[in-house]
């Protein structure tokens, strides 16, 4: 067990339920980082169990598979978000272009 | 033409060009509806267009050359014109040369796109955009078997059925040029071209101009024409 890494993930935690709280998030993305900050505590309160998962898959140098985890966890989140961004970026411009047209032709 | 038409020319910081450009246009069609999309301009652009009395829209903050565009075609959707004229505010096009895009237009087509390059003209293209033209015009020729020669070109007459399909596009492109239309031939429209003389540029300011700049906008419009293709994929040309 390392304290430093347990402190981390606390502390982690304890920012995303904050965040959470002040609404910062809406209720799917607040259950995705909620999930993400307990699996940082728990990896760092069993430290163990990363070998044995590891193992368990077959991969041998186990602080690999937590780079690949995390990895992949950033990647999704990268993808949700460069997707909504696309998205929004597309609503807002629609938005201002009506919005323009609504405040009227001025001759 | 009797049917609606509306000019429709984006512009943004063009104090300069427009007073002139305005003045053109009203010579030639007296009685022309204009509007201009002005881009959230710095400068007096909006002013002058008054003093002009023609339509002024004004966008809430600056979005670039393609929303311009694209208010310009809404608001002729909302208010149903029958054919849209799109031309450049920097006084890049020549009002006069409209007349060769007018008499192109037939019940058969949907858009004429005037064009520097479809006969030799005294045109003076810097050698980046150059490039770009002859390789978004390959792109054309490969994927839709049409030969467009100057896709960039932004000196356009399109009909109400374009108007529609623009209006509502989802995703109107950063630049308008090849992909778009590399779409719209995928979608069935027929696209024309006319040789029209054009300006360079007088105030060297273009939307284009420098180094970084083009290569951009080079590099831009070939993602968005991979992208036009991907989505396009297994769709054949309903012609």
């Amino acid at each position: 067990m390392n304290y430093v890494f347990i402190l981390i993930g606390v502390v982690y935690l304890l920012l995303v339920i904050n965040s959470v709280r002040k609404n910062e998030f809406s209720v799917y993305e607040s259950i995705f980082w909620i999930a993400g900050g307990i699996i940082v505590l728990l990896l760092s309160i069993f430290p163990n169990s990363i070998k044995v998962i590891a193992k368990s898959i077959g991969i041998d140098y186990a602080p690999s598979l937590l780079f690949m985890s995390s990895t992949i966890f950033l990647l999704i989140v990268n993808f949700r978000c460069s997707k909504k961004i696309a998205i929004q970026e597309e609503k807002i411009k629609s938005l201002a272009e009506e919005i323009a047209i609504i405040k009227g032709v001025k001759k | 033409m009797k049917e609606k038409t509306l000019f429709v020319i984006p512009a943004y910081n063009e104090e300069k060009n427009i007073g002139q450009l305005l003045d053109d246009i009203n010579k030639i069609f007296p009685k022309a509806n204009i509007l201009v999309v002005d881009d959230n301009s710095t400068d007096n652009t909006k002013g002058i267009v008054f003093n002009k009395n023609c339509m002024c829209i004004s966008l809430p903050f600056n979005m670039g050359y393609s929303a311009a565009v694209q208010t310009g075609i809404k608001y002729a959707y909302y208010n149903e014109y029958d054919y849209v004229i799109q031309l450049d505010g920097d006084g890049q096009h020549i009002p006069k040369e409209l007349k060769k895009l007018i008499k192109a237009m037939d019940s058969e087509t949907d858009i004429v796109i005037g064009s520097r390059f479809l006969e030799k003209s005294k045109y003076k293209h810097p050698f980046f955009r150059k490039l770009g033209t002859a390789l978004f015009s390959f792109l054309i020729k490969l994927t839709c078997h049409t030969k467009i020669t100057d896709p960039t070109s932004g000196f356009q007459i399109f009909n109400r059925r374009v108007i529609n399909k623009y209006a509502s596009l989802y995703g109107y492109p950063e630049y308008p040029d090849a992909n778009l239309i590399i779409e719209m031939l995928y979608d069935g429209f027929n696209i024309k071209e006319a040789s029209v003389e054009m300006k360079n540029n007088n105030t060297n300011k273009s939307m284009h101009s420098g180094i970084i700049k083009p290569i951009k906008y080079v590099v831009k419009t070939i993602c968005s024409i991979i992208v036009t293709l991907i989505i396009n994929v297994g769709r054949r040309k309903k012609k």
